[in-house]
């Protein structure tokens, strides 16, 4: 089977301001990838473009095979670092809004989450705190049977307890067809339930390689080892 | 016994070192059914390709086994788990032996000093 | 996949709508039995009147105030990142929004017409509010005979058309405006003042030139007469309104595929 996504020297500038510089990847199915690099580093950018939310200046980005468009929209699940929530249905409601849109949707697997974390299923969006709207964000992209997961700063806002219920929510989703890439910059928080990670830096890629091989290689964790790369 | 990883060695070899640890302890008993890769990794809070090279790795080695329907167990030969445990045992203490010897400790000295600790240790 | 976006715009929208038809409806109602018109013109008459055409007015403001809204907040703020991202050609969007926009103008104007009729209700009979109308029809029909028709035709298409390109020039401006990174509502309103002079200017030319060219030149400067206009004159116009409607399409249509610009 093929890559679910491959780039090819892909570049992308806003005005004079290059935020991608020439990204080469590769990622392949069943991985859960973590997608290293500081703020500005272009990790948000790449999963935009992955997301056709942006075109290419130069090069190209496949998922699966195929060019962003509504055909990789159906297999990518995506949770932008906004909140796109709107403000004029309840929870239940964009549940169903996410049902009829996403073939691949589970609806009862989106209510066990929100029974799990306390959240009433006829609150109106509104009128959620904006660690809930997080949440429920969340549990709308993990509901769905996708192929690729893009979380962007899946973890940055939200509380301890939150986090670890997100970590263990991607384990239990596991499934050896969906790849999910966590683009962060908290890294020890998530180290342990990567397969691989890809360091990103001034729009390039810097590093890309398996977690144990970079701990048996180096001798240190991927955190310490991205402490030293990423020194000011 | 709750799981705990370092940081400066793969989480892999680890994985197998605690799980070989609950197999000594009985935490795991022999010819126990161990529980699928997706419930024991989120247990772990890692990575489910991780935990199935861990036990694939633990597997080659005969402490666990597959069946072909029913998942995996623990072996169910004790003299097996007996002797992986030895093995793990002798290592331990050829490391404090190691230890002992930089801190200028002959191997008679050591010997008096873990006699007298167990005496102690028995008031 | 347009059945379901329209589906939900229509909720999205119809939560406004719907009461502010009703509540405009009541008032004209209560305006009825007020007695409006009767006679006297008492303080509380004037108040429920003046509450009425502040209703009415303000329904058609926010018509236009939804209309924008809807494009700009559920496409072009951070609501865009759910429907960009949803398995939906944009074009579906644009249409979508489009579609619905129109339908509550048309509805508001219905609606409008209907309340009219309730406090007209007053002082003559629904009976001769038709018959007035249908000797206003007889009237037209004596000056322009079976040519009737077809004017009628012209100028429901020329208000569907210009709906549409009235609208669809607003939402061209908006997505030209969203591509400035800090001035976005300022961009959006030169943009449309740009596509508006610009408009003007080339339908200037098209337009008025075959006029001048064809026509005695004072009979444009001392008026003429609707029939005197050269044939074909009505359906170019709604031709050129569409053409330019279909350029803003495009135009948005581009914006939305290739240069998604969403903070």
């Amino acid at each position: 089977m093929n890559a679910i996504l491959e780039c090819n020297n892909l570049k992308k500038s806003f005005g004079t301001k290059q935020a991608l510089a020439g990204i080469d990847l590769k990622v392949e199915r069943g991985r859960i990838v973590g997608l290293l690099g500081p703020n500005g580093s272009g990790k948000t950018t790449l999963i935009k473009l992955a997301n056709n939310l942006l075109t290419p200046t130069e090069g190209s980005i496949l998922i699966g095979g195929k060019k962003p468009g509504v055909e990789t929209k159906k297999i990518v699940s995506y949770l932008p670092e906004k909140t796109y929530l709107n403000n004029w249905m309840r929870v239940h409601q964009i549940i169903e809004f996410f049902a009829d849109f996403y073939e691949d949707f589970r609806p009862e697997k989106a209510y066990d989450m929100l029974k799990r974390l306390n959240i009433d299923p006829k609150d109106r969006l509104k009128n959620l705190s904006k660690g809930t709207k997080e949440k429920v964000q969340l549990i709308l992209v993990m509901s769905r049977d996708a192929e690729l997961y893009l979380l962007d700063e899946p973890i940055g806002g939200v509380d301890p307890a939150a986090r670890d219920y997100i970590l263990e929510t991607i384990i239990s989703n596991y499934s050896d067809n969906a790849t999910v890439i966590i683009s962060t910059h908290l890294i020890s928080d998530i180290e342990k339930i990567l397969d691989d990670v890809i360091f990103i830096k001034e729009g390039k890629v810097i590093l890309s390689s398996d977690v144990d091989s970079i701990r048996d290689e180096k001798g240190k964790s991927v955190d310490a080892l991205f402490r030293e790369v990423f020194k000011c | 016994m709750p799981w705990d990883f370092k940081p400066d060695r793969p989480i892999y070899t680890q994985l197998i070192e605690q799980i070989e640890l609950k197999i000594f302890s009985g935490e795991f008993p022999p010819g126990s059914k161990l529980p699928s890769v997706r419930d024991i990794a989120q247990e772990a809070s890692v990575n489910p390709n991780t935990m199935q090279r861990a036990l694939a790795k633990l597997e080659e080695d005969g402490l666990v086994v597959t069946h072909r329907t029913s998942g995996r167990s623990v072996t169910e030969d004790i003299e097996m788990i007996r002797k992986a445990k030895n093995r793990l045992a002798k290592r331990q203490i050829a490391e404090f032996l190691e230890k002992m010897k930089l801190m200028g400790f002959e191997k008679t000295e050591t010997l008096a000093l873990i006699s007298d600790m167990l005496e102690e240790m028995k008031k | 996949m347009l059945g379901k976006l329209l589906k939900y715009e229509v909720k999205a929208t119809g939560r406004l709508f719907l009461p502010l038809y009703l509540v405009l409806i009541l008032f004209a109602a209560v305006n009825y039995f007020m007695g409006f018109g009767s006679g006297d013109f008492t303080l509380s008459q004037f108040i429920t009147f003046t509450l009425y055409i502040l209703i009415l007015v303000g329904m058609f403001v926010i018509s236009f105030v939804v209309m924008i809204q809807r494009f700009y907040k559920n496409l072009l703020s951070e609501e865009g990142y759910l429907s960009f991202t949803l398995p939906v050609e944009p074009w579906k969007h644009i249409v979508c929004k489009l579609i619905v926009s129109s339908m509550w103008t048309i509805l508001s104007v219905i609606t409008a017409i209907i309340s009219v009729i309730i406090i007209a209700m007053q002082e003559v009979t629904l009976g001769e509010i038709f018959k007035g109308i249908s000797n206003v029809w007889s009237m037209m029909y004596q000056e322009f005979g079976d040519k009737l028709y077809m004017y009628v035709i012209q100028v429901v298409a020329g208000i569907i058309v210009g709906l549409a390109t009235s609208t669809l020039i607003l939402y061209a401006a908006m997505a030209i405006g969203h591509l400035s990174n800090n001035h976005k509502v300022l961009a959006s309103i030169g943009s449309f003042l740009g596509l508006y002079t610009l408009g003007q200017i080339i339908a200037s030319l098209i337009l008025l030139l075959p006029l001048f060219k064809d026509q005695d030149t004072h009979l444009l400067i001392n008026g003429m007469k609707f029939q005197q206009l050269p044939p074909g004159f009505m359906w170019g116009t709604v031709a050129l309104s569409a053409i330019y409607g279909l350029v803003y399409f495009i135009i948005t249509n581009y914006i939305l595929n290739k240069r998604l610009n969403l903070e």
